[in-house]
């Protein structure tokens, strides 16, 4: 979909290689940066270009905002309206 | 938010803006419009099953009585994953609105002390992914001048990843704190849970747990999955997973 030549084994490095590294970047709060470098590091060694490992550092970012911003509105309202039902007894 | 972890942040953020501008803006913009829609939905969609075998290992660690449903430990999951990557929170900071999602009372104290475990096995089980992930790169043949500094940075994190490990009671304690300023249910069940968990962790880290380790490696399996789907597959595919 990025239009890179990947096969799984060379997907296993690459995510492998970001977790460690995220993990090694652990201080930072959604290893904001830390992510994009680390995909940016393992690309290179398969001769990736550095936009397309970003694009799939951010496509990754973009897939976690979808869901966690899903999450969190549904567990706000779902706590609002919890909260207004102790409220009303 | 402490001032170290905005400092973080800010050169964490220096340091992704530096990459945008070193690999083009424009073309990064461009690699993401390949993308489409639908394949940030297909994305989604092999994130799911990671987090599904995530939220089955936690409920796994919280031992033989868990204080909650399976759904109810997805969803507390869910919850913790989004707190950790859309909201300026250190993993600390994710799990204890995780646990909050579990529930009140009981489920607070046990969901800490199965959230502390949690996070060890978690831990554990990337230890052996980093491995397999250095020795593909060196199975490969790839040896460059990259090839170099990512082994060295990933031997790194199997030191730190071992330290955290030693390290985990101190992790418990601090969960418990931050739980007790979260809910004042939280604060009257902690003297239990602190109680507890010596008991705890001996009963779930070695019965549950070895269920729980046994869904880590199949969702990091997943993952991998999750960065080749986004590429479009060459003709010689070496995949071991």
């Amino acid at each position: 979909l990025l239009g890179v030549d990947l096969t799984l084994s060379q997907a296993l490095a690459i995510d492998g290689t970001v977790v460690g590294l995220r993990t090694l970047g652990f201080m930072v709060p959604a290893a904001a940066g830390v992510q994009e470098v680390s995909y940016m590091l393992a690309a290179a060694v398969f001769r990736i270009p550095p936009a397309a490992a970003i694009g799939a550092s951010f496509a990754r970012r973009a897939r976690d905002l979808v869901l966690g911003v899903g999450t969190l509105g549904i567990a706000a309202v779902g706590d609002t309206s919890s909260a207004l039902l102790r409220l009303r007894s | 938010v402490r001032r170290g972890t905005i400092i973080a942040l800010a050169i964490g953020v220096a340091a992704g803006a530096a990459a945008v501008i070193r690999a083009g803006a424009g073309a990064v913009a461009q690699a993401l419009e390949s993308l489409h829609v639908s394949g940030l939905l297909v994305m989604a969609l092999l994130h799911l099953p990671i987090v599904v075998l995530m939220g089955l290992a936690w409920r796994l660690a919280a031992g033989e009585d868990p204080p909650a449903s399976p759904a109810r430990f997805l969803w507390a999951r869910f919850v913790r994953d989004a707190a950790g990557e859309v909201l300026p929170f250190l993993y600390l900071g994710a799990v204890v609105f995780g646990v909050r999602a579990l529930g009140r009372g009981r489920a607070i104290a046990l969901g800490v002390v199965s959230a502390c475990i949690d996070g060890v096995i978690e831990l554990t089980a990337k230890l052996p992914y980093v491995l397999a992930a250095l020795l593909t790169l060196l199975a490969l043949g790839l040896q460059n001048h990259f090839t170099r500094l990512l082994s060295l940075a990933l031997a790194a994190t199997g030191v730190i990843v071992a330290g955290l490990i030693v390290a985990h009671r101190s992790l418990g304690a601090s969960l418990g704190a931050m739980a007790r300023v979260v809910s004042p249910v939280g604060r009257l069940c902690f003297p239990w849970t602190t109680a507890a968990r010596a008991a705890m962790c001996k009963r779930a880290s070695i019965g549950s747990s070895v269920s729980a380790r046994a869904y880590r490696p199949a969702s990091r399996c997943t993952s991998a999955a999750g960065v080749w789907a986004p590429a479009r597959p060459g003709s010689s595919s070496g995949c071991s997973a």
